[in-house]
């Protein structure tokens, strides 16, 4: 149970990093 | 000592970055490097 958990925070912090960035950076139009 | 959430953590990073590695070099094997990379 805990093992999914753990996948869960790596997935969530994974995709939010990479959501967060892109738009972000297109937001400032750097990309 | 084995710590479930890291476990978790660890197990998911890898096929992550496996298939990440994967797409990015289809990518370039497809239609050359237009990553800009």
């Amino acid at each position: 149970m805990s093992l999914f958990i753990g996948y869960i925070i790596f997935l969530v912090a994974f995709f939010g990093l990479a959501t967060g960035l892109f738009l972000g950076l297109k937001a400032i139009k750097l990309i | 000592m084995v710590e479930p959430l890291l476990s978790g953590i660890i197990l998911g990073l890898i096929p992550v970055t496996l298939s990440g590695l994967l797409v990015a070099a289809y990518l370039q094997y497809q239609r050359g490097n237009q990553l800009g990379l």
